[in-house]
């Protein structure tokens, strides 16, 4: 498997979006092709969204090439369905550098193709909550005030 | 009554038997001296045949009565003696007896007394051994209680102290939550726990 994810295209529910998207490219290039034979008329070429227009640059795939297309759809959802999710659950949603630092995190310490999907919980206070598989790691401020008990009155002001 | 009075008594009563025995003996000695029989005086008047005249007869009476006197004295010194002798002696067998008495008595007393304090040891010991299990049994089962109870208190603790935490920090944060100062710890935490997390991912 040697397909490169951007770090911007995260979730698998951005990558079923690029799924979907690809498949409209791929058919749109096919169609194009068939009618280039025909016409000499110029064809308008599809917009590209950002994410998939990162992920075919990256991957060197052009949008161009239906059968290219076709092949990394399928590769696309071939990742998409085997690689690994990492669900994590934050104090609040968090900003475009944050969820950078963690997907890359993930990617270069864990493996290249995490995705990862971002929640927010306004108890925590802070930390992170993170599920991966059947285990969850409690990395929340709340956790460590509980595991804390004699200090929270320091918290509390009292 | 115990057996001391009774010896007590019992000497007493003999004292005062030997007591009327002396006196009985020297009313007897009193009667005996007292009835002997008195020679008989015949009158004689033969008056030339007086062997002695009115003043030698005066002489011999008042040497006759000196005499009996004297052997009155004397016998009643011996009887004095003999009795002082058989009341002294008749007190120092009456002590022997009373105190061999009185040391079987005690004896037997201090047997008594021994039989009872060893009795009465293993009776404390008994009670103390009985009351030690109890003591100990009961401390297992109080431990056990307040192990049960601390638990108990402590899960109600954990799960009311889970709500005031969350509801505090979602109070006094609410959206105000800033992330970006959270990003070194978040990552922090990440690396801690990194061969973990390979280790699910890879199960």
């Amino acid at each position: 498997m040697s397909l490169s994810l951007p770090v911007d295209t995260y979730s698998p529910d951005q990558l079923s979006e690029l799924v979907l998207e690809l498949q409209d490219l791929s058919s749109a290039a096919r169609d194009a092709n068939a009618r280039r034979k025909d016409d000499t008329t110029s064809i308008e070429a599809p917009t590209l969204s950002v994410d998939l227009s990162q992920l075919l640059q990256q991957n060197n795939i052009s949008p161009d090439d239906p059968s290219a297309l076709e092949t990394f759809t399928k590769e696309v959802v071939t990742t998409l369905e085997k690689a690994p999710t990492v669900h994590i659950l934050l104090a609040a949603m968090p900003a475009r550098a944050m969820r950078r630092q963690i997907v890359t995190w993930f990617r270069t310490e864990i493996n290249a193709q995490s995705l990862v999907t971002f929640a927010a919980r306004s108890d925590l206070g802070g930390g992170a909550v993170v599920q991966v598989g059947s285990h969850l790691y409690d990395l929340s401020f709340r956790r460590l005030i509980i595991d804390h008990k004699a200090r929270i009155t320091e918290i509390a002001g009292v | 009554m115990n057996s001391l009075e009774l010896i007590l008594v019992a000497g007493l009563i003999v004292m005062a038997l030997v007591n009327a025995g002396t006196l009985f003996w020297a009313t007897y000695l009193d009667h005996k001296l007292r009835g002997r029989p008195t020679p008989k005086h015949y009158d004689v008047h033969v008056e030339g045949t007086k062997v002695f005249n009115d003043v030698d007869m005066a002489e011999v009476e008042k040497r006759a009565d000196a005499q009996l006197l004297h052997a009155i004295q004397i016998a009643s010194q011996r009887l004095e003696v003999s009795v002082n002798k058989g009341v002294e002696q008749l007190a120092a067998h009456v002590n022997d007896v009373a105190s061999d008495s009185i040391r079987n008595e005690f004896d037997k007393y201090q047997a008594s007394l021994r039989a009872l304090n060893n009795q009465t040891v293993e009776q404390f010991a008994q009670i103390q051994t009985d009351l030690e299990t109890q003591r100990t049994e009961l401390l297992k089962q109080l431990q056990a209680e307040v192990t049960q109870e601390r638990e108990r208190r402590l899960s109600k603790f954990n799960e009311r102290i889970n709500d005031v935490v969350s509801s505090y920090l979602a109070e006094t944060l609410g959206n105000r939550v800033d992330l970006g100062a959270q990003s070194a710890y978040i990552l922090e935490s990440l690396e801690k726990h990194k061969d973990d997390i390979k280790r699910d991912i890879l199960t």
